[in-house]
């Protein structure tokens, strides 16, 4: 489509990302990817350090806007990278690199801090499985996206050609045993744990 | 795991009365049985969050394609430059301006490649407690990536060095490089502060973006000759400027 790009408010792209509208979320990704980049790498960390910070911000963004009634004080831009921003110094804290981040380094963005550092938890073990689904086998892959979305074990067993529901039933719980020790034995997942020790 | 067994089953309402009972108070003492049963439980939430499954592979997808486009990008520069290396060579005298397009080009390129968001926390550190109120609310817009308010209130405190440093580098976010060397020329005249070394690096950077290499070599030669943080980032900057 010819025309100028589209502007979004802060308001539509939290709708946006909730909806998961591509639209929005290539803009989120042009505006503020390289600006994520340049800190997560002023700051002792990677171009790919920077990717994995700016996907669990999304995530984080992703849970405040489904809770709604948020009102965002600054711009979108502001918001977004002060949550990059927290969840970097949370990862780095640990390395030596930087002096020990305590909870009042953390902009709070007027969020329970305990509520704020569990989420950052839950968001960071979600990226490591999606990092980790990605290395499981194919078999397993459907497995799980069949058990994501519901499906009994009639479906999964029709669907991987296994024998029956309880074969199905069987390679889940393998598959699952698998993922878990994939990420428990990430050297990323120990820094989640640090989280509420702040 | 090593409970991963007995948690699946218990997750899945599969553990017999007597099993369950038994479950139930070794949760309340087995400290390593806590620990997995806790493990266990966040990634059962997580593997049932399909929503955010797909949000992902929506933002991976995009992050491919740029990566890809870069790369694309990157090599359409490289057909230009050649087919401008190849003008060069056959028209001698024209080729001037071609070889002043591909200056340029080089010039953008390192100054994307050695142009780092700057942090803050260690010049104020430096600079201890006895700082003005606008200096102190400019470096904050400056953190929130506010540049035109930073800016706004660093000009309120014309003759603070910090002010001036962060001012500067406010204007090199905003692509107002004349600007941005008059800030940090205004500290290296000082000559008296904690703040020259950023200012001479950064001064450089702003003569590479604006082409005028012959002033950033000079600048950036110094650096690389003296016992400053920049001295490595000045002397790789060197090499690949005289390649």
């Amino acid at each position: 489509m010819v025309g100028k790009r589209r502007e979004f408010s802060s308001n539509e792209i939290l709708k946006g990302i909730l909806e998961k509208d591509r639209l929005v979320l290539e803009y989120v990704y042009k505006h503020y990817f390289e600006t994520v980049r340049k800190f997560v790498e002023s700051h002792y960390g990677s171009s790919d350090d920077a990717w994995d910070v700016f996907q669990e911000g999304m995530l984080n963004v992703y849970d405040i806007a489904k809770k709604g009634n948020i009102e965002i004080k600054y711009s979108f831009q502001t918001f977004f990278v002060s949550i990059c921003k927290n969840l970097w110094f949370l990862q780095i804290r640990n390395k030596n690199q930087l002096k020990k981040v305590t909870v009042d380094d953390l902009d709070l963005l007027g969020q329970d801090e305990n509520e704020l550092l569990a989420n950052f938890r839950k968001n960071h073990i979600y990226r490591l499985f999606y990092k980790h689904y990605h290395s499981l086998g194919p078999d397993c892959q459907k497995l799980l996206k069949l058990a994501m979305s519901n499906k009994d074990g009639r479906l999964m067993a029709e669907e991987l050609n296994l024998a029956s529901s309880q074969s199905a039933y069987n390679k889940k719980r393998i598959c699952i045993e698998k993922l878990i020790q994939l990420i428990t034995t990430d050297s990323e997942y120990n820094i989640s744990n640090d989280y509420e020790k702040l | 795991m090593k409970n991963y067994d007995k948690l699946y089953r218990y997750v899945h309402g599969e553990l017999d009365e007597s099993e369950l009972w038994e479950f139930k108070k070794s949760l309340e003492t087995d400290v390593e049985l806590i620990k997995e049963y806790n493990e266990f439980m966040a990634m059962h939430q997580t593997i049932g969050q399909h929503d955010k499954f797909s949000l992902l592979n929506h933002l991976n997808m995009i992050h491919q394609e740029n990566k890809k486009k870069g790369i694309q990008r990157f090599l359409a520069d490289y057909r230009v430059v050649a087919a401008a290396a190849s003008i060069i060579l056959i028209l001698a005298v024209g080729g001037l301006m071609i070889s002043n397009y591909y200056g340029q080009q080089s010039n953008n390129q390192l100054y994307a490649a050695y142009f780092t968001h700057e942090n803050s926390m260690f010049s104020l550190r430096s600079t201890g407690s006895n700082i003005e109120q606008p200096v102190i609310q400019g470096i904050q817009y400056y953190e929130m990536q506010n540049f035109d308010a930073a800016v706004e209130m660093f000009e309120k405190a014309p003759d603070n060095l910090l002010g001036k440093l962060y001012g500067g580098l406010s204007f090199m976010e905003l692509n107002e490089f004349e600007k941005a060397k008059e800030s940090f020329n205004f500290i290296i005249q000082h000559n008296d502060n904690l703040f020259i070394d950023q200012s001479e690096w950064y001064l450089g950077l702003c003569n590479l973006k604006t082409n005028h290499t012959k002033e950033a070599i000079t600048i950036i030669e110094k650096i690389a000759k003296e016992n400053s943080v920049y001295k490595t980032k000045a002397q790789k900057l060197l090499k690949e400027l005289k390649n």
